[in-house]
């Protein structure tokens, strides 16, 4: 199978995962108790009133009209009104958006090379007992939760030492300078980062030493080359393809890490949108965040997968 | 011979552990016992006498009973010369099980009550070991008439289970006023005191019973759930395994803490809404993994056995199938332990799982934020803990798969 038609198929397959998504969070807006009007009004405003909001919002027609009109408003775009903000959901998120793809960024892009190095310092280290060391903390320190990482960073960092700032993303009367945005964005990507990156050293540790024994490995060995360009130009292009695949997964769990992180630093992105409009009971925002959110999860996926295609042609032809 | 002196010295900590709260100890078996005497002898309903926030000290004195007969029993077993199973690559199974007997055994272990707030000016975010002071309110007899000596006992351990003549501030700097109405003792604050004085070492150790709980009840439903979707999937025809499959790879394609968000928010905040939520966005690695290991066995010789024989499919799931998955059932199962005590401490941590006052390491987390600047123990114990846990699931899994 060609390239072209594999791309294709990945998009193809994508297209029903997005349907059920959009499926899902309407028939959990219209089914779960608590209707928008019920969050709009006081239960003491009379009955008619009640029923007229019911028909603007479409409430009152059969559930499989509403869905369609669902349908077409999402896939035009129109993610429907903010109760709390009066303004088009679609306006409220894509303004924060970039923040979280900002916050995100840095992070993966943190996590990568924290990665790649933590894997390769235990590579190049001599002694069993540094090695297993390493091994060791790298577990420990994937299995730690990033909001407890946030929080001792946020205390040592900030509170401790002063170092940086603990929450926000810019200095007050400095919108827009970019030193003062990286200067705030080093703890929150830290926290989404650091866990991460423990977690893709030890998966590229495994990788490199399933690389180790392979033949070719072994005769550039013979062929009395240094350990570090064996590393460089036998082991890792080699050991690096399945990270890509990991890298689109990841996306869907850095999401997820950069909301609890986003909270905690109160950075204005995705995450603490969801979290106001949940305490603010704003539902239509609630739903438009879990939507955009899915999307991106199951876009990063797809990403990943017409990646590693591009990388490795042995997936093109499987199925 | 080593390991009975290990456990010996394990019997003298464990008995160190509690002589303190003693008194407490018989009180909760005097007010079990008393409960049970009451019903019996009065033939009356269950219900007259029952007190629902005593019933955790019944079960924690249990508990503590059956741990103590445990450990002896374990020692005399050794004595008799007979080998005691324990295998040391079990650590972080052990270290959990700690855990588990810590989390119902909590009002043994913890000082005071995890919502009983000190003297709000004096105990506000005292710092990690500070000492304080325990005032025991000698109550009134208020003579109580027409009560059996039996029902006065009752009423008396409950009133010390409960704590209700006890306040607790910090050291006093003068001398202690002790009146014959009041008798003070002293207190240790193991992790400090939160912004609003109340004990964090009692807060972690009955949260634990709240995370690890949640957790617990969360895996069990991922289990059946997953189980089942996993052999349908599996066993039965193609069109069914289609749409199953479908169902979970849409179900792992959304990032499940948004749903669970979402669906929080629509709900509203209970433990049981929060469990079934867990199980709900938590079965499809399980069902993926037992669908894979359906399909291999189904191949297999005993199940065209079982089948010839025509046994149903329910029986074939549970006597042919299931003791065969069970190894990777157990790895699946703690990995989904470890991310359902994850989830359930996240969800506390944004303010959408377990409400306030009931502490749970997520939303000791979440109450710390406010006032984290002048106090890093209220962040660092909870959190410590939850790590503590989420390590040791990582090491057992790591073994497991290695086992499996």
């Amino acid at each position: 199978m060609s390239l072209f038609y594999y791309v294709l198929r990945r998009i193809l397959e994508a297209v029903p995962l997005i349907f059920g998504l959009v499926t899902i969070v309407f028939f959990l807006s219209r089914l779960l108790p608590g209707s928008v009007t019920d969050a709009l009004l006081s239960p003491t405003i009379p009955e008619t009133v009640r029923d007229q909001l019911q028909r603007q919002f479409g409430l009152d027609r059969p559930l499989l009209e509403q869905y369609w009109v669902w349908l077409s408003s999402v896939f035009s775009g129109d993610l429907g009104m903010s109760l709390a903000r009066h303004a088009p959901v679609a306006d409220i998120i894509g303004e924060v958006f970039p923040n979280t793809i900002l916050l995100a960024g840095a992070a993966l892009f943190l996590e990568v090379v924290l990665g790649i190095s933590l894997a390769a310092a235990t590579f190049f280290t001599k002694r069993k007992r540094v090695e297993m060391v390493l091994a060791n903390a790298l577990l420990v320190v994937y299995a730690l939760p990033s909001f407890w990482v946030g929080i001792m960073l946020l205390v040592i960092f900030s509170y401790g030492l002063g170092l940086f700032p603990s929450s926000q993303m810019y200095s007050s009367g400095q919108a827009g300078s970019v030193p003062d945005i990286l200067h705030h964005l080093v703890l929150p990507a830290c926290t989404a980062a650091i866990p991460a990156a423990a977690g893709l050293a030890r998966y590229l540790q495994s990788n490199v030493s399933a690389v180790m024994q392979q033949p070719y490995v072994l005769h550039a060995r013979s062929m009395g080359l240094p350990q570090r360009k064996i590393f460089s130009m036998y082991v890792l292009p080699n050991a690096i393809t399945p990270i890509v695949s990991l890298i689109g997964v990841e996306i869907g769990i850095l999401l997820t890490g950069v909301l609890v992180t986003e909270v905690l630093f109160s950075w204005p992105g995705m995450g603490q949108l969801t979290v106001a409009a949940i305490y603010a009971r704003d539902y239509p925002l609630i739903l438009g965040c879990t939507l955009v959110a899915g999307v991106v999860v199951i876009a990063g996926n797809m990403l990943a997968d017409i990646l590693n295609a591009f990388i490795d042609p042995r997936l093109r032809i499987g199925g | 011979m080593k390991r009975s002196t290990l456990l010996s010295a394990g019997l003298v900590i464990y008995l160190f552990l509690f002589w303190k709260k003693i008194d407490e100890i018989v009180a909760s078996i005097v007010s079990l016992c008393s409960y049970c005497l009451l019903t019996l002898s009065e033939l009356t309903s269950p219900a007259t006498y029952w007190r629902h926030d005593v019933w955790e000290f019944w079960l924690a004195a249990v508990v503590w009973l059956g741990g103590g007969v445990y450990i002896m029993w374990k020692i005399w077993q050794d004595f008799q010369g007979q080998t005691v199973a324990q295998k040391w690559r079990l650590r972080p199974v052990g270290f959990l099980a700690i855990l588990a007997f810590i989390a119902v055994c909590a009002p043994f272990l913890t000082p005071i009550g995890p919502n009983k707030q000190g003297d709000l000016v004096t105990t506000r975010l005292l710092g990690p070991l500070s000492r304080g002071a325990l005032v025991h309110t000698v109550p009134q007899d208020t003579e109580p008439v027409e009560l059996s000596s039996l029902q006065r006992s009752y009423e008396k351990s409950n009133n010390l289970l409960l704590q209700q003549n006890i306040s607790f501030h910090a050291q006093p700097h003068d001398e202690p006023n002790e009146t014959s109405a009041t008798k003070m003792s002293s207190i240790r604050f193991l992790f400090g005191t939160d912004d609003i004085g109340r004990d964090v070492f009692s807060r972690v150790v009955f949260g634990t019973r709240v995370s690890l709980g949640i957790g617990l009840c969360a895996t069990i439903g991922s289990l059946l759930i997953g189980v089942i979707v996993g052999f349908l999937a599996g066993y039965t025809n193609r069109a069914l395994d289609t749409i199953l499959m479908r169902l979970t790879d849409l179900m792992l394609s959304i990032p499940s803490i948004f749903l669970v968000v979402a669906v929080m928010a629509f709900l509203g905040t209970s433990i049981t809404s929060l469990i079934i939520l867990l199980s709900l966005t938590g079965w499809m690695g399980i069902a993926r993994t037992v669908r894979t290991e359906v399909l291999r066995l189904r191949e297999k010789e005993f199940i065209l056995a079982a089948r010839l024989l025509h046994q149903s499919g329910w029986n074939i799931l549970r006597k042919h199938m299931l003791p065969n998955l069970k190894p990777i059932l157990v790895v699946a199962a703690t990995l989904q332990f470890g991310s359902a005590v994850l989830a359930e401490a996240s969800l506390s941590f944004l303010g959408l799982g377990i409400q306030p006052p009931t502490a749970s390491w997520g939303n000791m987390l979440w109450q710390s934020l406010s006032s984290l600047h002048s106090g890093w123990w209220l962040g660092f114990f909870p959190g410590a803990l939850l790590a503590a846990v989420l390590i040791a699931l990582h090491y057992a899994v790591k073994d497991g798969v290695r086992q499996a």
